[in-house]
């Protein structure tokens, strides 16, 4: 199946499982979101038609919506930002935003950049300090802490 | 007019100026930098503004607006690499001019068009938002319902790619605004048990995350590479001559009044009526083959009427609450956050705050000229910064953003969710921009249609009583036959060509 196919069949499914939710809620309140759910749903069945005849795309072009175009696609990098952004995420209320900060950063410029060990840490270093002077010390930001920044 | 005194006072405290000076250099480097976006830079700011008072709040949200703009031409005319979209019409003059060594003058032609673009603007902003918004007043809640399809409608129009993916977006982004409590019944609606969805989806987290998160994760796979060439060296006289400026008046007049007209509506952004400006210009000059090859007037029309949108953007958004574009959705982000809620009444509530806004976007647009005309260079120096640095930076400041907003990790996480959205939405090619506008206004349409049918005991013909309804409704046509209406005559054009 395209691309677009899918995106479709994932419109319509989101779609259905709204309208699901809510279709009983009494008083007027499913109103609303009932006939959002519709449009997306028309959207999506609109799309999915257009997506079916389409004629398939020729090996060596990419155009939108095809299969040959995720081909080219960038999958590891992509998930190698999304575990690191996610591990500092859940780290962040652990040890504390500012030493999650800095590993996140470190541990980005040396997986992700062209940057020397030296200066990625560097880098990793200045942009913490940067960040701890607006959020902290100029705007009183509150940030997490966590419990394990306590030993530190 | 007390309003108007204490505003003129208050933008020449030190503090509001402070931060009139910050905003102007936040948003020239954002502006500079490819990949970073006006949009992008407004939303990643409304969490600095957190502490502030709401004046300078919007003193700073609106130097970032107004100067991202023009930060993005510098780059463009030296480069041949544009900031931002709106500055891509400037490459086709700018850089030829630049490859000739007079890339100092076309940043100079630059800076003096988007002054006055800016400045015409602010004035337009000044004399039509406040009986915009006495009008207003007399909207009831079908007039309402009316302008949000309305500006619903106009985005769709001219989002650009795909018309199905485009409503695709407007309708997930009108879905995602019925989370939370009903207002009416106080029922939860589509929270999944979420406590911290009770009060709906918050708004800044899914700006930041549509718009800095998603790019920023781009930037980190490196697939928005933001590497640019060879940067052309300026030299010479920058502002140019007082000829040179007189010969492209009409152009500069004329591209002033197509952004601030195509600010005003719903839909059409700063790239839109920096085209439409260039395109006219064009037509009307007497050397219409000069242009694309380093014709200064080529550089004066984008460049005023991109600058032009930005004060007529804030027309819809301020005296109605409806955002015409997305950076006047994220704007509106900033006021909510700060108690203000858009619409005719603030001009009356908070006409004080409002006037000091107007006026730092005079002064924006002054200081933003000043520091160009000395800075130009470093600024386009910016480009040089990696994007694996810039990337995850993006990522951390969003999540303190998010953060800031209630102290909440689940909005971290919101956050996170949205910038993956985004960028899937933008390799799927389905813009980002009408599913956040349609998040600011969808409780705008939801409340207003069932207030309309609860008044009428809902008869739907509450919805053809008004005259005003009947004015918006002829909008409406008319944005949706305007684009058959276009291409018929574009057809007939090209027939009679060949």
């Amino acid at each position: 199946m395209k691309r677009d196919t899918w995106v479709a069949v994932a419109v319509m499914a989101i779609a259905a499982f709204a309208a699901w939710d809510v279709y009983d809620l009494k008083r007027g309140a499913a109103f609303f979101p009932l006939l959002m759910s519709a449009a997306l749903f028309l959207g999506g069945a609109v799309l999915f038609v257009a997506s079916l005849r389409r004629p398939a795309p020729a090996a060596d072009a990419a155009p939108e919506g095809s299969d040959t175009e995720e081909a080219k696609s960038i999958w590891v990098p992509l998930l190698e930002v999304v575990v690191l952004t996610a591990v500092f995420a859940v780290a962040m209320p652990w040890i504390g935003f500012y030493p999650a900060t800095f590993l996140y950063l470190a541990v980005f410029f040396a997986l992700r950049s062209e940057l020397s060990r030296l200066t990625g840490l560097a880098v990793a270093v200045a942009m913490t300090v940067l960040i701890f002077v607006i959020f902290s010390l100029l705007l009183a930001v509150p940030t997490p802490v966590g419990p394990l920044a306590a030993y530190l | 007019m007390e309003a108007i005194l204490a505003a003129a006072a208050n933008i020449f405290e030190p503090s509001t100026l402070l931060v009139l000076m910050i905003g102007t250099v936040v948003g020239l480097f954002v502006g500079a930098l490819p990949g970073l976006s006006s949009t992008m830079g407004v939303a990643l700011c409304i969490p600095i503004t957190f502490g502030m008072d709401p004046a300078n709040a919007l003193v700073l949200l609106g130097a970032i607006y107004t100067s991202s703009v023009f930060g993005g031409s510098i780059t463009a005319i030296l480069l041949r690499t544009p900031g931002t979209d709106a500055s891509i019409a400037t490459t086709f003059d700018g850089y030829p001019m630049a490859q000739r060594g007079e890339g100092a003058q076309a940043i100079g032609m630059a800076l003096v068009a988007s002054l006055v673009g800016g400045v015409f603007s602010v004035f337009v902003l000044l004399f039509v938002a406040p009986p915009l918004s006495r009008l207003a007043l007399l909207f009831g809640p079908q007039e309402y319902v009316y302008l949000t399809i309305f500006g619903m409608i106009s985005i769709l129009g001219v989002s650009g790619g795909n018309p199905t993916k485009a409503f695709i977006s407007a309708a997930f982004g009108l879905l995602l605004a019925t989370v939370g409590f009903d207002l009416f019944t106080g029922y939860p609606r589509l929270t999944f048990g979420q406590d911290e969805l009770f009060e709906g989806v918050p708004l800044l987290p899914a700006l930041i995350g549509i718009f800095s998160v998603s790019q920023a994760i781009s930037l980190c796979t490196g697939e928005a590479d933001i590497g640019a060439g060879n940067m052309i060296k300026t030299k010479g006289r920058t502002l140019p001559a007082w000829s040179v400026i007189r010969r492209c008046g009409r152009t500069l007049f004329k591209s002033s009044l197509i952004g601030s007209a195509i600010g005003i509506l719903p839909g059409a952004g700063t790239s839109v009526a920096a085209f439409i400006s260039y395109d006219e210009a064009r037509r009307r000059s007497k050397t219409p083959e000069a242009f694309g090859k380093g014709e200064i007037e080529g550089v004066a029309a984008p460049e005023a009427a991109n600058n032009a949108v930005t004060g007529g953007s804030l027309v819809p958004a301020l005296t109605l609450g409806i955002p015409g574009n997305a950076v006047t959705a994220v704007f509106i982000g900033g006021l909510t956050i700060h108690g203000l809620v858009p619409g005719p009444r603030l001009f009356t509530d908070h006409a004080e705050i409002v006037y000091t806004l107007i006026f730092s976007l005079f002064l924006a647009n002054l200081a933003f000229a000043a520091l160009g005309l000395f800075a130009a260079p470093w600024v386009a120096r910016v480009v040089k910064v990696p994007s694996a640095v810039l990337g995850p930076t993006i990522i951390v400041f969003s999540i303190i953003g998010s953060y800031a907003l209630r102290n909440s990790l689940f909005d971290v996480w919101l956050v996170l969710g949205f910038g993956v959205l985004g960028y899937f939405m933008e390799r799927w090619r389905i813009p980002g921009a009408p599913l956040v506008i349609a998040l600011v206004l969808g409780p705008i349409l939801e409340t207003n249609l069932r207030r309309s049918l609860q008044i009428s005991g809902g008869d739907w013909m509450i919805f053809f009583t008004s005259p005003l309804s009947y004015a918006i409704m002829a909008l409406i046509v008319l944005t949706l036959a305007y684009p058959v209406f276009a291409r018929r005559q574009k057809n007939r054009r090209e027939a009679n060509e060949s």
